[in-house]
């Protein structure tokens, strides 16, 4: 088996609106992807088919070398959900929440679903309602870690939360379950929060998926250049792969993927007074694809 | 999953059920404070059964998703591992849960409250008894707007546009339906009319349901208008189906074309005469031949004979005169048919009215009938008419409770009429144990003098032809005794007034008069077969019967023109008749000719007996010498 999830030409569209077409991905065991897109570039849509929730138009989703579809329901064992917005059944405590989901997993530990509730700090008699908003995602985790899942689906979870409640998600929780060999696919919009933890990248962006490749392999390969000249710059640096250009009178500055040492070699052919070349953070890369 | 489905519904839906809880106290209240003023309870227990408990169903059924779509839950739910119509289905269970719980202690308050027992008169389908229809009423509707509204409820999260869509469609459809069968009820086809009414209330929410699964398990229900629109297509189609597998089945089993009820049937000059809804049929004995004698159909199969005439009324379905029924007359050779009375001039005191029932005098010269719902200046319940159309004349019987008469016979040499008229009765009325009250109409003064009150079903049994003895000058009755808290069997001499009690020891069931009129044989609720004999004023034959099929005990007993008692009898599932000689000891049994899943009634006359098959619409005759069987309808 060497992939995880397989999607192959999947199209989904609301009335006239085409939401995304032709989507190819692959999930490889263990690692942790990043879906990166602007808001209501059709994130939280991909997720939604991916787990059966709605169904898609077209194109073939396979599990573990096994077609699934909108009525599949056994892979779902397999793959735990943290959506956006918490809401679970307000009226539960903590505790029914999580006898609620063991009656639909055979996998459901619940020796786990109690270290989880201890570890987060969480009283199984608490009304839900009365949580904050950590609370409930702590909540969600432990509700989609006690089916013991092989691949984690997290959509934009850590919006709304407060900056320490987020880092303390992201560095404990997420890193620890990808070292334990849980894949995951972490959507969100706020890409730094992926610098440290992501292992591969997708970025959505206007029903196409314009990035897939290895976190590492993007950030070696993107590379903002400035240059600067004594006399007029020229008006085309003639380079392909210019995510971003800007210019300001002496100075260019552009941005380019991927990168490679006969770039800079035609850059400096340009023989400018200066040329500074610098690696982009993750956001930084992730606004440049989007830019255009 | 589905436990905890329910433990989750169960708190979701709390404000729902003690909304229910708390309005059948509230009716509980009511009902105690009202408990002797029967107009309020009438009106209360109407307002539970026809409006609180339907409202209660479809609110319980619209709310089905609606929290789902409220805080987004419903992907939550369709992200488990687990089928969308099995989150479905237990969400339906679910909340049936509620239902029945909510159901139950209406049950027990209808145990614990006597207003809300069954009354005959308010809670009414036809073809069913009162405990059915109120079963109806109290169980399968409640089901039938909560599975609709239910189904519906996938398509908005706001409770109340699902329930009132719900109950718009719920009215739309049986009013569709309604005008959809008015023809078979045109033609009188009411078993054939209730049947598709039942299939089509059942089947069309069946198909809203299964549309409903269905678009949960295909549909993307993100997208509400895509949602509605895939829902409609679904449920367009299975109600479509459901229409056509109705039809088919219509027509599969000849339900429609067979349904051919043996209304009444009498004997009169060695024939047997009986009115189906296709006309009048007569099996002459002697030649064994089935003869139709009048095209026109009987209404609700009235019949009535007397020398050598036939009356009948009929109901014109079409033209002009649609709507207004006919007395007619014939002779018993299906000859000389002609109108007595009609109901459709503007001048006639019987314009518009509806005759039931009829009854000719034992010579044919004179025809009796009840016209109800006449011009209001109109006081007359009875009128009588010659056979020649002359001589109408109307008689007040002065009974303002009457509810329904039954004509028993004419008397005494045809100068007065007997007939048997039943109160109205409303649930918790201090009437409710009333009985029906026996009377005599003088034809020549109009006096009208009540014999006995207090008279039990089986009305049958006491107001048939062959209860009385006008030979004889005696009536036979069922009469219930406070005292004993009994229904005694009485015979009444019509000439002294004089009443005996056969068999004061148990309660009488069911009884019948020898062809002679010496001799009467009743039924009692512990079993026991007697016989009365008016010549040595005693009871000369008593016995515990064991073995027989004693149900609906109106129609066991019949006496063979020889002197024997026939009873049914049912042996490992085979139904049989048995012939009991003078010392009611068994003579011989003889198998019937068809499978019956019901008692069968039995009729006799010389050396013949007829069943009717209720379950074909066929009708037997057997051949007591020979032991042979011919279906003659």
């Amino acid at each position: 088996m060497s992939e995880l999830l397989k999607i192959t030409d999947l199209s989904k569209s609301f009335g006239r609106h085409i939401v995304f077409s032709d989507l190819n991905m692959k999930l490889s065991p263990g690692k942790v992807y990043g879906l990166l897109g602007l808001n209501g570039e059709g994130k939280t849509t991909l997720i939604r088919i991916l787990l059966g929730v709605i169904p898609a138009d077209r194109g073939k989703i396979r599990y573990k070398d096994s077609a699934v579809s909108y009525r599949s329901a056994a892979y779902k064992e397999e793959v735990g959900y943290i959506p956006e917005d918490p809401f679970f059944f307000g009226g539960m405590t903590v505790g029914e929440l999580l006898d609620f989901n063991a009656a639909f997993y055979r996998r459901w530990d619940g020796g786990r679903a109690e270290d989880l509730l201890k570890r987060f700090s969480l009283d199984k008699k608490a009304r839900i309602k009365t949580l904050s908003r950590g609370m409930k995602l702590r909540l969600e985790m432990a509700v989609a870690l006690a089916a013991r899942p092989s691949l984690l689906v997290l959509d934009d979870p850590t919006s709304g939360l407060d900056v320490p409640t987020r880092h303390d998600f992201l560095q404990d929780i997420i890193r620890e379950l990808a070292d334990a060999g849980t894949t995951l696919l972490f959507s969100t919009h706020l890409v730094h929060e992926l610098e440290r933890i992501v292992d591969h990248l997708f970025i959505l962006h206007r029903g196409r998926l314009i990035l897939d490749e290895e976190h590492e392999a993007v950030k070696n390969s993107v590379r903002r250049v400035r240059l600067n000249f004594q006399k007029d710059p020229p008006q085309n640096l003639g380079i392909d792969g210019i995510l971003v250009e800007s210019r300001d009178g002496q100075w260019i500055e552009v941005i380019i993927y991927p990168w490679s040492d006969d770039k800079k070699k035609k850059l400096e052919g340009f023989s400018p007074a200066l040329l500074d070349i610098e690696p982009l953070t993750l956001e930084e890369i992730f606004r440049s694809f989007v830019a255009g | 999953m589905l436990k905890r489905m329910i433990i989750k519904e169960w708190k979701e839906k709390s404000g729902l059920f003690l909304f229910a809880l708390a309005g059948l106290v509230l009716f509980f209240v009511a009902f105690s404070v009202y408990s002797k003023d029967k107009d309020v309870l009438e009106i209360l227990a109407s307002t539970l059964l026809f409006i609180f408990l339907p409202i209660f169903s479809l609110l319980l059924g619209a709310s089905g998703f609606s929290s789902e779509f409220q805080d987004g839950a419903w992907a939550y739910l369709f992200s488990r591992p687990v089928q969308k119509w099995r989150v479905w289905l237990a969400k339906y269970v679910s909340l049936f849960t509620i239902l029945l719980v909510v159901i139950f202690l209406f049950t027990l308050l209808t145990k614990l409250h006597p207003a809300l027992k069954p009354a005959p008169d308010t809670f009414n389908f036809p073809l069913v008894d009162e405990y059915m229809s109120f079963g109806i009423l109290a169980f399968v509707l409640p089901l039938l707007l909560f599975t609709t509204a239910f189904s519906l409820s996938i398509l908005s999260e706001k409770v109340h546009v699902v329930a009132f869509l719900a109950g718009l469609a719920w009215i739309v459809l049986q009013v569709a339906v309604t005008r959809a069968i008015s023809p078979l009820l045109a033609r009188e086809m009411v078993p054939s009319a209730f049947s598709l009414i039942s299939l089509t209330s059942l089947l069309v929410p069946l198909s809203l349901a299964l549309a409903s699964l269905m678009t949960v398990g295909r549909t993307d229900f993100s997208q509400s208008k895509r949602r509605a629109w895939i829902y409609t297509k679904f449920a367009a189609l299975f109600v479509l189906a459901s229409i056509c597998l109705i039809v088919l089945f219509a027509l599969g089993t000849g339900r429609l074309r067979r349904e051919r009820y043996v209304y009444n049937l009498e004997v009169c000059n060695n024939a047997f005469y009986f009115a189906t809804e296709r006309g009048f049929y007569k099996f002459d004995l002697a030649e064994e031949q089935t003869e139709k004698l009048a095209r026109h159909p009987s209404m609700w199969g009235q019949m009535s004979m007397g020398g050598d005439k036939v009356a009948f009324v009929t109901y014109h379905y079409s033209g002009k005169w649609r709507g207004f029924a006919d007395l007619r007359i014939m002779n018993t050779n299906g000859e000389e048919e002609s109108s007595l009375v009609g109901t459709e001039n503007q001048q006639s005191p019987l314009y518009g009215g509806f005759f039931y029932p009829i009854r000719v005098s034992p010579k044919g010269d004179r025809v009796a009938f009840i016209a109800r719902y006449v011009p209001k200046s109109t006081t007359q319940e009875l009128w009588v008419i010659n056979s020649d159309g002359s001589g109408l004349k109307g008689y007040d019987l002065g009974i303002v409770d009457a509810d329904f008469y039954r004509l028993i016979s004419f008397g005494e040499s045809e100068r007065s009429l007997f007939l048997l008229c039943t109160g109205k009765i409303k649930p918790g009325s201090r009437y409710q144990r009333a009985g029906a009250r026996l009377l005599r109409v003088n034809l020549d003064s109009g006096q009208v003098e009540t014999l006995a009150d207090q008279i039990r079903k089986p009305y049958v049994a006491s107001l048939a032809p062959e209860a009385t003895t006008p030979e004889a000058g005696l009536i036979a009755y069922i009469q219930y005794d406070e005292g004993m808290s009994r229904e005694i069997l009485i015979v009444l001499n019509l000439e002294t007034l004089g009443k005996h009690q056969i068999y004061p020891e148990d309660s009488v069931v069911g009884f019948c008069w020898n062809k002679s009129g010496d001799k009467l044989a009743f039924l009692t609720a512990n079993s026991k077969l007697g016989v009365f004999s008016t010549v040595e004023d005693k009871i000369v034959q008593i016995k515990e019967l064991t073995g027989y099929d004693l149900r609906w005990p109106s129609q066991v007993l019949d006496w063979t023109s020889d002197g024997r008692l026939m009873l049914r009898k049912l042996e490992q599932a085979e139904r049989l008749i048995s012939l009991l000689d003078a010392n009611l000891i068994e003579q011989k049994t003889i198998r019937l000719p068809f499978p019956s899943h019901y008692p069968p009634q039995i009729w006799t006359a010389g050396k013949y007996v007829i069943i009717e098959n209720t379950e074909n619409h066929q009708l037997w005759v057997l051949d007591l010498t020979t032991e042979k069987w011919i279906q003659i309808y």
